[in-house]
């Protein structure tokens, strides 16, 4: 464990993350152009025309609209740095209590998603690349191409249409059944274990499948290798040759698609959070996109990207941890 | 080589589909779902099948070890015939769809499949198989236009950057992570969002909104490409002969990585038709009555206890487009790259 943690690349990491800052800005700067490039202002978005005069300018001096779109941007820019997202237009919150309440959802759902794709993905593929070109083979690239190819949303309508109607073993929507204030601490972690099932398969099958490709073309390019030659004429018992010798090595590049899994799972959770009503981020920028809510929007975005950064520093970090023969600098 | 110039033709025979949508017939919308989606499918399919009767002719195989090892396998050849019997069908729907696909009463309501409706009817009556067909033709189309849009800009950028290097590259690279990093259905729903409209010009801004995000991928791949390419003999010789920078951009470089664009082609097709289903989805694709086969989906939620198969046949019609240009770009790079291989 100790020689794992020597090998962190400190320097790189925060090298990295440095760097990582003019991406955070250009994008908070990228959305808050194309909000102010949209064809009128905000406030004609927001209101109704029939709203008298004097509650128009109310709300213009309330939101600070009246000033210049410098003023307003460098404004922006220094709440945000203080994670001061402002007040959603429609529902006069703090945009951070609103994400506080919304966040972890998501995190929840993305991360209990990540933790079933990841051995299913890899279990799959390495029973392909075992049975290069037999039967399991062809069958599991079907397979996995087949949902890869799925619409995540469709995948979500199908599943509730199997399982909450045709066959109703578990809940349609929501994260909790509506008895559940009277339930059990431990019944409470079953409902919402039940509540997860559907979004979480709905969003991670594709990246799964998309695991379970990567990992047969990584496992099969390991096997052609020497020392798996060596292994096995060292007489080696084969699961031993795959399990222990290749195995190992066919995972490492594993570690770098976690950084490209997450805006995947993010955007397929735009979709699927709407079909099962799950409260969570998804759910908030789309309402907030169609209120034409932009603190909201600029907020929403803010957080995504900063996860996303953090998450492929993770992954790069990661994959010097793992593999020995990178070195980052 | 005359059938990799052959499919070479048919990338870059996006930039006549383009001028269909740059200059839409401003008459009304079935014009311009005509002047998009015909000359798109005619060239596609007329490509298409160029190369797919190459691959039949025993002649021509063993003079190209390109198309005899695309003819071999299996894989692109399954993919070919897909999207093959799709641009047929989207070409051919005046002809094979049934009723009018905006007909309403055109059957009962809500009517499960059977002899006179194959695909039965949803709650207005109107046949689903004609609205499925027509809406094949807006969702490949768009596909198409998209991805000829993203290929051309990621393949200069990319270029660009590779070759020229420096701070223009440091700059493009830059604007590429960007986009990478923020995720993409997000950002198009905002974009679409904002900037949404009424009538033909949606479909436009749809087009050009998911083409002007798709192509930072490409541009990656295109740029280590040149990178290695351009410390070659042919392009220091190039160099050295005083020829200008454009010139060995687009003369020298790129016709070296346009097999990597080709297989990007391919698999970004189906990626932006599932981008559209989604962004349909929302209710921020193309306004009705044209509909898409995002949209159909949409139509069968609300039925979806009643008339369950509204909304299972486009989905399904999707997974088959998807599926077969995923196939035919598996395809592709194991015969245009063996490098790539398994990838």
């Amino acid at each position: 464990m100790n020689a794992l943690l020597a090998r962190i690349p400190w320097k790189y990491a925060l090298r990295r993350a440095l760097t990582a800052l003019p991406l955070v800005w250009g994008v908070v700067t990228l959305i808050f152009l194309l909000v102010e490039l949209s064809p009128g202002t905000v406030v004609d978005k927001f209101l109704t025309p029939e709203t008298p005069p004097e509650v128009r300018e109310l709300i213009v001096l309330k939101y600070g609209l009246h000033e210049p779109a410098l003023h307003r941007y460098l404004l922006m820019l220094r709440n945000l740095a203080s994670f001061d997202f402002g007040r959603s237009m429609s529902n006069d919150v703090p945009v951070m209590e609103l994400i506080a309440t919304r966040l972890p959802n998501t995190l929840l759902l993305s991360v209990v998603t990540l933790l079933a794709i990841y051995p299913l993905g890899i279990a799959l593929g390495t029973l392909q690349a075992v049975r290069e070109g037999k039967l399991a083979d062809n069958a599991g690239s079907v397979i996995s191409l087949f949902f890869y190819s799925m619409p995540s949303f469709w995948l979500a309508l199908m599943l509730q249409l199997l399982l909450t109607y045709w066959w109703p073993i578990l809940p349609t929507s929501g994260m909790h059944d509506t008895m559940v204030d009277f339930m059990s601490p431990s019944e409470r972690w079953l409902d919402l274990a039940l509540h997860l099932v559907l979004p979480g398969v709905a969003i991670g099958l594709a990246s799964s499948a998309g695991v379970a490709r990567y990992m047969r073309s990584s496992l099969l390019e390991v096997i052609r290798q020497d020392y798996i030659r060596t292994a096995r004429a060292k007489g080696l018992p084969e699961h031993r040759v795959i399990g222990v010798h290749a195995l190992r090595n066919a995972l490492l590049p594993i570690v770098t698609l976690f950084g490209l899994t997450l805006p995947m799972l993010f955007s397929g959770s735009v979709l699927v959070e709407q079909i099962f009503s799950w409260p969570g981020m998804g759910q908030l920028i789309v309402q907030a996109i169609f209120a034409q809510d932009t603190p909201v929007i600029i907020g929403c975005f803010y957080l995504f990207t900063l996860l996303v950064v953090a998450g492929n520093l993770l992954a790069d970090v990661l994959y010097a941890v793992v593999d020995p023969r990178i070195r980052l600098e | 080589m005359l059938a990799l110039a052959g499919v070479c033709l048919w990338a870059v025979s996006g930039l006549p589909r383009w001028n269909a949508v740059l200059f839409p017939n401003p008459g009304g919308a079935p014009d311009l779902h005509a002047a998009i989606a015909l000359p798109s499918l005619v060239l596609a399919i007329g490509a298409l099948g160029r190369e797919a009767r190459r691959f039949l002719d025993a002649d021509a195989r063993r003079r190209s070890p390109f198309a005899l090892a695309f003819a071999s396998n299996p894989t692109a050849m399954i993919g070919l015939f897909g999207a093959l019997v799709l641009a047929a069908l989207a070409l051919f729907t005046p002809l094979l769809a049934p009723f009018d696909p905006n007909l309403i009463d055109a059957g009962p309501k809500n009517t499960a499949p059977c002899f006179a409706y194959p695909l039965g009817t949803d709650t207005f009556g109107r046949d689903l198989l004609s609205r499925l067909l027509y809406g094949g033709r807006i969702s490949l189309s768009i596909g198409f236009v998209a991805v000829s849009i993203a290929a051309t800009i990621g393949t200069t950028v990319g270029a660009v950057a590779g070759y020229v290097g420096g701070w223009v590259d440091a700059a493009l690279m830059w604007v590429v992570n960007l986009i990478l990093a923020l995720p993409r259905l997000v950002f198009l729903l905002t974009i679409v969002g904002l900037f949404r409209t009424t009538g033909a010009q949606s479909l436009m801004l749809i087009v050009v909104i998911l083409g002007l995000t798709g192509w930072p991928g490409v541009s990656r791949i295109v740029r280590s490409q040149v990178l290695s390419l351009k410390e070659q003999d042919f392009i220091q010789a190039a160099r050295s002969l005083g020829f200008s920078t454009p010139r060995i951009l687009f003369v020298h470089l790129v016709p070296n990585v346009l097999a990597p664009v080709i297989v990007f082609c391919s698999l970004a097709v189906g990626s932006t038709i599932l981008a559209e289903a989604g962004l349909s989805y929302l209710g921020l694709g193309v306004p009705p009555p044209t509909s898409t086969w995002g949209t159909l989906v949409t139509d069968g939620r609300e039925s979806l206890r009643v008339a369950p198969w509204v909304a299972t046949f486009p989905g399904l019609a999707i997974v088959w487009a998807v599926m077969c240009f995923n196939l035919l770009g598996d395809g592709l790079r194991d015969t245009l790259d063996p490098k790539l291989r398994g990838r």
